[in-house]
């Protein structure tokens, strides 16, 4: 898998913003269903993965619309090294980025849906990796 | 020591380690009365006040940040490591602000949205040092107010900083504002902070002229560009 990618239309990118309150909350609504996943965090789970995904949004909007993804790299490194600390583990981030993935794919048409996802893939596999 | 492997922050402090490991320990035990004591000692010894900004505050910084990743110190301690810091740095400015003047400019700032403020304000006072006028605008300062101080003061140079990444947008808005103003000249633009780091040509992307890594490198290249070119921008 190429470690390089375009940055996103401005198209994309416009609809990506538009519709990222949409896909936060259902992201949210999904990943909440994960019991397992979350029951440690009490009745704060929505509000903490609400904020993760936010957070996650800006930081992908950056690194498309730049074309960087190395800014995300660096968000994956954060993320294994810090977030566990915080009682958020690798591998819940993961499924929640699938869940992310799908939900996106479910919002955006699809020819602005694949190149977000083209983003997402690569996030997704170097995650992966990591956990192996 | 032969054989041991040197930890990241030996290497960036290089041969002011022990100053720096003895700085750290007391900002750690929140004895920042220590800390400053230690500084102008060190100085009023002869240490350079541009080797302790580079050697002992970047890379206890940088041990700050470290410590806070691995969760072996809380943001408070974070914050209040480096609030001490700027209040250790203020305290050098009678040394700083006597150096004889080059005749050049330099606004550094913070991009809007932006509250990572030390690494930039390390870069203004070392550009001080090295005889520049510079105007320290601060963390999260307004595009627009940023734009103003540009047509107001004219300077040679303007330093951006973006430590998180997604306010690098918000560098490249700001680049182009400038740029398409016709009531500022053609200046010289460099940015810097982690996201430039990482990605190394992105700097391109924005509009800038250049992003260094650090400030020596920020200094030897305007030093370069703007200096040896004889490159005035505030003389149209």
């Amino acid at each position: 898998m190429s470690n390089e990618l375009p940055a996103i239309s401005k198209e994309t990118l416009e609809y990506f913003q538009k519709s990222s309150p949409d896909i936060i909350k259902k992201t949210v609504a999904l990943a909440l269903k994960r019991e397992d996943e979350i029951k440690h965090h009490g009745k704060d789970a929505p509000k903490i993965l609400t904020s993760g995904m936010e957070f996650t949004t800006k930081m992908l909007e950056a690194a498309m619309s730049m074309g960087e993804i190395n800014l995300l790299e660096d968000e994956i490194k954060w993320a294994k090294d810090r977030l566990p600390h915080d009682g958020v583990e690798m591998e819940h981030i993961v499924n929640r980025f699938k869940i992310y993935r799908e939900v996106i794919t479910e919002i955006l048409p699809t020819e602005n849906a694949l190149e977000v996802t083209a983003y997402l893939d690569l996030m997704i596999s170097k995650m992966q990796k990591l956990l192996d | 020591m032969e054989g041991r492997i040197m930890n990241e922050f030996e290497i960036e402090a290089g041969d002011f380690y022990d100053l720096a490991k003895v700085y750290l320990d007391s900002l750690l035990r929140v004895n920042k009365d220590a800390a400053s004591r230690l500084i102008l000692k060190a100085v009023e010894q002869g240490t350079d006040i541009k080797n302790i900004y580079l050697y002992v505050f970047e890379s206890s910084q940088h041990e700050i940040g470290r410590l806070w990743q691995t969760n072996q110190i809380s943001v408070a301690q974070e914050h209040f490591c480096t609030a001490a810091t700027q209040m250790i740095m203020s305290q050098l400015y009678p040394y700083i602000f006597s150096s004889s003047k080059n005749g050049y400019k330099m606004i550094a700032t913070c991009v809007e949205g932006e509250l990572h403020e030390i690494g930039i304000r390390m870069l203004a006072d070392l550009f001080e040092m090295e005889g520049w006028d510079t105007y320290y605008l601060g963390a999260n300062t307004p595009t627009p107010s940023i734009i103003d101080t540009i047509k107001s003061m004219k300077p040679d140079l303007l330093a951006i900083s973006a430590s998180i990444h997604y306010n690098v947008d918000n560098v490249k808005t700001l680049i182009k504002q400038i740029r398409e103003s016709n009531l500022i000249p053609p200046i010289k633009i460099f940015v810097g902070g982690r996201p430039f780091l990482l990605a190394p040509e992105m700097w391109k992307k924005v509009g800038a002229d250049a992003c260094t890594s650090n400030a020596l490198e920020a200094i030897i290249l305007a030093n370069k560009i703007i200096i040896n070119q004889g490159v005035k921008s505030n003389v149209k």
